[in-house]
């Protein structure tokens, strides 16, 4: 049987979230000064979302924003497999029908917890159309604005790593494009899957 | 201390958003740049979107066309950003000689670029012809999409 699926989190349980992802699952190496998370051997440190948004805008000043944007992309998208990698191995109320949903919709609440933003996830099994949206903005896309509107999305990082989540989650080959942008001067930012997509020119 | 339990695997997944055109397509641009024989001292080409995700290669393996991709993408959009700059106006082509070779790059319309790997003693001219009708005809097959 089809069916579409939506994830959503409270502001109620983003606050929840934010204990458990943010306090209870980190722990504090004194010796190193360093942070790991959830058992991962990969320190995980916290940092302006500001500096990450540097990492397009510096590279997109050098060598223009759709290089930019993919070298981007494939970062988050690296760092979104892992998170749904580890996830998998935490939730242990996977059902047997309804894994690949569940390990999808805890995204919402490790990416609110984290301080990403508050997403929405939509799932057509039918169609296997995703979609992420963040009704107030990611922390990237907010940054961005801080420091002027821009005419492109801020936030391609997220898109990578949304497909990454989505990707390992689902078992699927999606990309995303990042059709709306707070960055922009849009109200929310959006994250769409797409088969295959051809960036449109200027 | 923290105890590791778990070791991940970064970078295992890159290859998995790489996407394909429409076969039909897909096959298209294929036999467009196999067409790029017929110039002597030609290695192998790739056509490649604006972000530098490969679209289509002759490449033996994908992981050579990513590598050649990612870099002719940043090459020309550094040379676009170089000309703006300048005000030199658009991009048209690039070639870069290096001791072993020589790196043609063009872009194939508004959305990809034509990336091309020729031995070092390739002739030039004929090649830039060549990549330039290859270029064009690929930027009409894009445009179909």
């Amino acid at each position: 049987m089809t069916m579409k699926h939506r994830f959503a989190v409270s502001e109620k349980e983003s606050a929840a979230q934010f204990q458990q992802v943010s306090k209870e699952m980190l722990t504090h190496n004194a010796r190193q000064g360093v942070n790991y998370w959830a058992g991962s051997d990969y320190p995980t440190m916290l940092i302006w979302a500001g500096r990450i948004y540097d990492f397009l805008r510096v590279l997109e000043g050098i060598v223009g924003y759709y290089p930019a944007r993919m070298q981007s992309y494939l970062v988050g998208y690296t760092s979104g497999w892992n998170g749904a990698e580890v996830n998998a191995g935490i939730l242990k109320d996977l059902p047997p029908n309804d894994g690949k949903a569940r390990l999808l919709a805890s995204g919402n609440g490790v990416l609110s917890g984290a301080g990403w933003g508050r997403p929405m996830i939509e799932y057509d099994d039918e169609t296997g159309t995703v979609r992420w949206e963040f009704p107030e903005g990611t922390a990237i896309g907010l940054a961005a604005l801080q420091e002027g509107k821009r005419v492109k999305p801020a936030c391609p990082f997220v898109a990578g790593f949304v497909a990454g989540w989505t990707n390992r989650s689902l078992g699927t080959k999606i990309e995303f494009h990042e059709s709306e942008c707070v960055s922009k001067g849009d109200d929310r930012c959006v994250f769409e899957s797409v088969e295959y997509m051809r960036p449109k020119a200027d | 201390m923290a105890e590791p339990r778990r070791a991940l695997a970064p970078g295992a997944t890159m290859d998995t958003v790489v996407m394909r055109p429409p076969l039909e397509v897909s096959e298209a641009l294929r036999e467009e740049l196999f067409r790029l024989r017929e110039v002597p001292g030609w290695i192998s080409a790739a056509v490649t979107r604006r972000d530098g995700l490969a679209i289509q290669h002759t490449f033996g393996s994908s992981h050579e066309a990513a590598s050649l991709c990612a870099m002719a993408a940043a090459l020309v959009g550094s040379a676009r950003s170089t000309g703006s700059e300048l005000s030199q106006g658009p991009f048209s082509y690039a070639f870069v000689q290096y001791l072993d070779g020589i790196l043609l790059v063009m872009e194939a319309g508004e959305e990809a670029i034509l990336a091309c790997l020729m031995k070092r003693d390739a002739n030039l001219g004929l090649a830039l012809m060549k990549v330039t009708q290859v270029a064009r005809r690929i930027s009409a097959r894009l445009e179909e999409l």
